[in-house]
């Protein structure tokens, strides 16, 4: 009994021991929690806090260059850089917003913009219209406003639904090709870069080509190995002769994320000019209830030519693709194209900068000092050596350069006419970091003597860019050829004030101090991206990435965004793109599925229009109730900047079904007599008889 | 322990946020109902109601009840809401005389609600009653109040509830009210608040227009907002380049596409259109034109 109550008073005493852990533990949390979020001031610094999802490389050391010349002029004041993963960015910013603890500025992107900004951050508009006022000793921008020292106004961080800015952007970005010049010259005779899509294709051939003949060598010596092999091996395993592995070359490294850049662009190229026949309100847009009007009207058919071609183009880029492109992950086709197993890849001015640095972290490849003694200045020198070795039957012996080290090794050449038959190696006269030329081992085939003595080949190569190729001229394309595609110069990497900042003024500062062209010019050339400001000029590794400043825009795209169509059209789209399906196929299945998607789509379209009223009339009564009690001057100018935008913006919705009753009443009465209204109609009008009921 | 804690930081922050006067008590509760939180901003207006101290104060705090019944509850206002805030809005009236400012501001926000209120009426008579009680407080903001701001509000307003179908006989005088508005105006000088609303009801009558087939007047008053001031950037651009299409398209008129297409192009030159509406311009006029130097 007594043992049993020394028993309980034991467990009563750790109960008590954790009890106070946990609330020790708890109570420091909060004062933690209290203690940021309660002044922003930390060790007497006050410390503005900036999230970002930009870990390619160089960002962060940009930001952290930037910061240190900030705090230099602000005695007092440190700059925290958080950078956060893509993927759980928009779970680690809700989180940290709505407990209210989120950092001073944070990244617009990955979450939703428009409600998110309206409830946590700050509008900027204001702000952006007066001129910032570390461009006063700038005499071309001393008195423009802050906003038009951005290349694009800013417009793009202006969001309708909130009637204002806000963010400011650090950066611009553009699509483009990026090439494996050293492949491409090996495999095509030349690294210059394709101009016409004709010449992409004729690469991507090429590459193709070169890829099927070092298999179908691969292959043969394969085949030759297994005829080596005895009866025992077949069970045996390790008695077999040494085999080949398969030579992975892909012309064009992809994943969804490709496809996703490529057929927009080259959609553009061939569709655009529809985009503007069906546009019926003139805005240069064919809005969805646009399109579902010509789409009932007869005026466009999935059969549309252009949007056949564009189709075939996309099929046609598809065959130069890695196999199960639509499998893999952006990364994946990412490291494809670094490790040399993709002569091409497409994707924007933020990757360039990590392409071309994790490429030349690759091995530069055993660079040959000596052969017997001699000096090699040149790879004829080499296979000249080799030669006579091999003609003489006795061993090379080489010193080679790999990572600074030098190692000897020896190698037993055959006879040969070339050096990659006598020893399994190719070499290239390259010059490193700009000295002098000398001979490189390129390739090593996997079961010479050079790779047996433990030779290294190079893995690093040359970079190209170049701007999507036009298929003018094109025997197939080229008469739906519209024009190249104007490219949008609008800035990206852009910043937001959290409303419940400690330091809003100070986080202001930095953004204002990070946006004058000396500085913005410095960022970017640390982070290898281009400037957001007008005059700041990019590197020159960026000058391919110049924003296009002539062409069309739009193209002619069946879906809504995020809607049924969408989802449909995808599920149709890979096994078509992906050379599952034809294009007969493909478009015989959007005829027999799309029309009732649609039909889901405009309801909801409609509908969303429709629910969303009332909260667009409630913004105008903000403003309105913010113009009628406005406390003195400034409140009055914002609410009389903004009760106007908010009654635009109400009536944008509250048009929206006097607009589909003039432009769809008379198609709802008329019934076209086509397939695509006939299907249309059959759900459009269970919705209607659904809503009635 | 740990909630004995707890309790004293919570109640460190509850203190510390207590507002001590009514503009600091309706800055919150005009702050919650920007942040769409009704109920919290609901019973700020309350207890700014009980601090108010003078006669714009307390309208203010009324101003804020009878919003969150009108617009706080967004798609699920009931007939008892507009009901109750048609009810605020008399109190408020009682409280001002015909000289007051806010005046106009309660006198439309009274008519708006008993028009909804008349949608909401199961009975038609009832309906015609309330509209007919809103028609005679629109016709006083009418009478007295010709340029006020909230006149300007409340001609939008029956513009935009006139009727969904545009070529009704009341969308058509709701409309055309709003170009008798507009036309009695100064585009450039006069009074700044005369013109607030100016620009929206001409891209209203330019919508209105458009889907009436009259391309005419929507070019004339798409150029009119443009004149009055677009409410941002991107609606500059989109009028601009409408009215050059349109003018090109529908009305033959090339010396405005043309003028429109250049300036889209001057003003808007990061726009994804401006290098069409570069060569457009062009093409109509014939002559080679520079580098654009705008957005």
């Amino acid at each position: 009994m007594k043992r049993k109550q020394n028993i309980e008073s034991r467990i009563s005493v750790f109960n008590l021991v954790g009890l106070a852990i946990l609330a020790f533990c708890y109570i420091g949390a909060l004062y933690n929690v209290y203690r940021i979020k309660g002044s922003g001031v930390v060790g007497g610094k006050k410390i503005i806090r900036l999230a970002h999802w930009q870990l390619e490389l160089g960002i962060r050391d940009a930001i952290s260059e930037l910061a240190r010349d900030f705090e230099a002029q602000n005695p007092g004041v440190e700059i925290v850089q958080i950078p956060i993963t893509e993927r759980a960015y928009a779970q680690w910013v809700t989180t940290q917003l709505i407990g209210r603890t989120a950092p001073d500025l944070i990244e617009l992107g990955m979450f939703n913009i428009v409600d998110y900004c309206g409830r946590y951050f700050m509008p900027l508009g204001e702000v952006l219209r007066k001129p910032n006022p570390y461009n006063a000793d700038n005499p071309e921008l001393k008195n423009v406003p802050w906003m038009d020292t951005f290349s694009d106004g800013l417009s793009g961080t202006y969001i309708p639904e909130l009637l204002d800015y806000y963010g400011v952007g650090f950066s611009r970005f553009t699509i483009r090709l990026f090439y494996n010049k050293d492949l491409v010259a090996k495999a095509a005779g030349s690294d210059r870069p394709p101009r016409t899509l004709d010449e992409l294709f004729a690469v991507c051939q090429k590459v193709r080509e070169y890829s099927d003949a070092r298999n179908a060598e691969i292959r043969k010596f394969n085949e030759e190995q297994a005829g080596k092999d005895g009866a025992m091996s077949k069970y045996l395993p390790f008695l077999r002769s040494p085999r080949k592995s398969p030579f992975v070359l892909d012309p064009i490294a992809s994943s969804r994320y490709q496809v996703s850049l490529f057929r927009p662009r080259y959609s553009s190229m061939l569709t655009a000019g529809r985009v503007l026949e069906l546009d019926r309100n003139f805005d240069g847009i064919t809005s969805f209830d646009e399109l579902v009007l010509a789409l009932l009207e007869g005026d466009v058919k999935y059969q549309d030519e252009h949007n056949v071609a564009s189709l075939e183009l996309m099929k046609e880029f598809s065959k130069y693709f890695n196999p199960g492109f639509m499998s893999i992950d952006r990364m994946d086709a990412g490291f494809a194209f670094v490790q040399g197993k993709a002569a091409m890849i497409t994707s924007g001015s933020w990757d360039a900068s990590s392409f071309i640095k994790k490429i030349n972290d690759q091995p530069a490849g055993d660079a040959v000092l000596e052969v017997d003694g001699a000096a090699a200045s040149t790879s004829r020198d080499v296979a000249e050596a080799f030669a006579k070795a091999a003609e003489g039957g006795r061993k090379v012996e080489l010193l080679i350069e790999r990572d600074g080290a030098r190692h000897r090794v020896k190698i037993s050449p055959r006879k040969a006419a070339t050096l990659w038959e006598s020893a399994g190696i190719e070499l290239a006269d390259i010059s490193d970091g700009g000295g002098a030329a000398r001979p490189v081992v390129v390739d090593v085939d996997e079961l010479s003597p050079a790779h047996a003595a433990g030779v290294r080949k190079r893995m690093r190569f040359d970079v190209g860019i170049f701007d999507f190729p036009l298929p003018k001229g094109h025997p197939v394309f080229g008469k739906y050829f519209v024009g190249n595609v104007k490219e949008m110069s609008g800035t990206g990497f852009s910043f937001g004030v959290v409303k419940f900042s400690d330091n809003p003024g100070l986080a202001l500062k930095f953004l204002q101090f990070a946006t004058t062209v000396r500085n913005n010019e410095r960022l970017n050339e640390r982070a290898q991206w281009i400037p957001s400001v007008k005059g700041a000029k990019p590197i020159k590794m960026l000058e391919p990435f110049e924003p296009n400043e002539e062409g069309c825009w739009g193209w002619l795209n069946f879906v809504q965004s995020g809607g049924r169509t969408a989802m449909v059209e995808g599920q149709l789209y890979w096994p078509f793109i992906s050379g599952e399906t034809s294009t007969e196929e493909y478009l015989r299945k959007l005829d027999e599925q799309l029309p009732e998607a649609t039909a889901t789509d405009y309801d909801n379209y409609v509908t969303n229009y429709i629910e969303k009223t009332p909260d667009k009339n409630y913004l105008r009564s903000i403003w309105l109730a913010k113009f009628a009690f406005a406390r003195d001057d400034a409140a009055r100018r914002e609410a009389s900047l903004k009760l106007p935008a908010a009654w635009e913006n109400y009536l944008l919705f509250k048009n929206a079904y006097p607009k589909h009753l003039v432009n769809m009443g008379p198609l709802i009465e008329a019934r076209p007599d086509t397939a695509f209204s006939r299907d249309f109609f059959k759900t459009y009008d269970a919705f209607a008889t659904k809503r009635k009921e | 322990m740990a909630a004995i804690a707890s309790s004293m930081l919570l109640l460190c922050f509850v203190s510390a946020s207590a507002a001590d006067s009514f503009e600091d008590m309706a800055a919150r509760a005009w702050s919650e109902y920007s942040f769409k939180e009704i109920d919290k901003a609901q019973r700020l207006f309350s207890e700014a109601g009980k601090m108010a101290r003078t006669k714009r104060e307390k309208c203010e705090s009324l101003a804020g009840l009878a919003f969150c019944l009108q617009f706080g509850k967004r798609n699920n206002v009931s007939r008892d809401d507009y009901r109750r805030a048609v009810s605020i809005y008399d109190e408020a009236l009682s409280l001002l005389d015909k000289t007051d400012d806010l005046r106009p501001f309660f006198l439309s926000m009274k008519a708006e609600a008993l028009m909804h209120l008349s949608k909401l009426s199961p009975q038609e008579s009832e309906s015609q009653e309330l509209l007919g009680k809103a028609a005679g407080l629109w016709r006083i903001l009418d009478d007295e109040y010709g340029a006020d701001v909230f006149r300007q509000d409340s001609l939008l307003t029956r513009a935009a509830h006139a009727s969904d179908d545009f070529k009704d006989e009341n969308s058509l005088k709701a409309h055309a009210a709003l170009k008798d508005y507009v036309a009695g105006l100064d585009k450039k000088d006069g009074a700044k608040n005369d013109r607030l609303l100016a620009s929206v009801m001409c891209s209203q009558v330019a919508e209105h227009s458009f889907l009436n087939g009259d391309f005419d007047a929507t070019v004339e008053y798409l150029k009119a907002y443009c004149e009055f001031g677009p409410t941002s950037f991107p609606m500059k651009a989109d009028a601009y380049f409408r009215i050059a299409r349109i003018a090109e398209l529908k009305t033959n008129d090339r010396k405005t596409a043309v003028e429109f297409y250049r300036r889209f192009y001057s003003e808007c030159n990061a726009n994804e259109k401006s290098f069409f509406a570069k060569t457009r311009a062009e093409e109509l006029s014939g002559e080679k034109i520079g580098s654009g130097g705008g957005r």
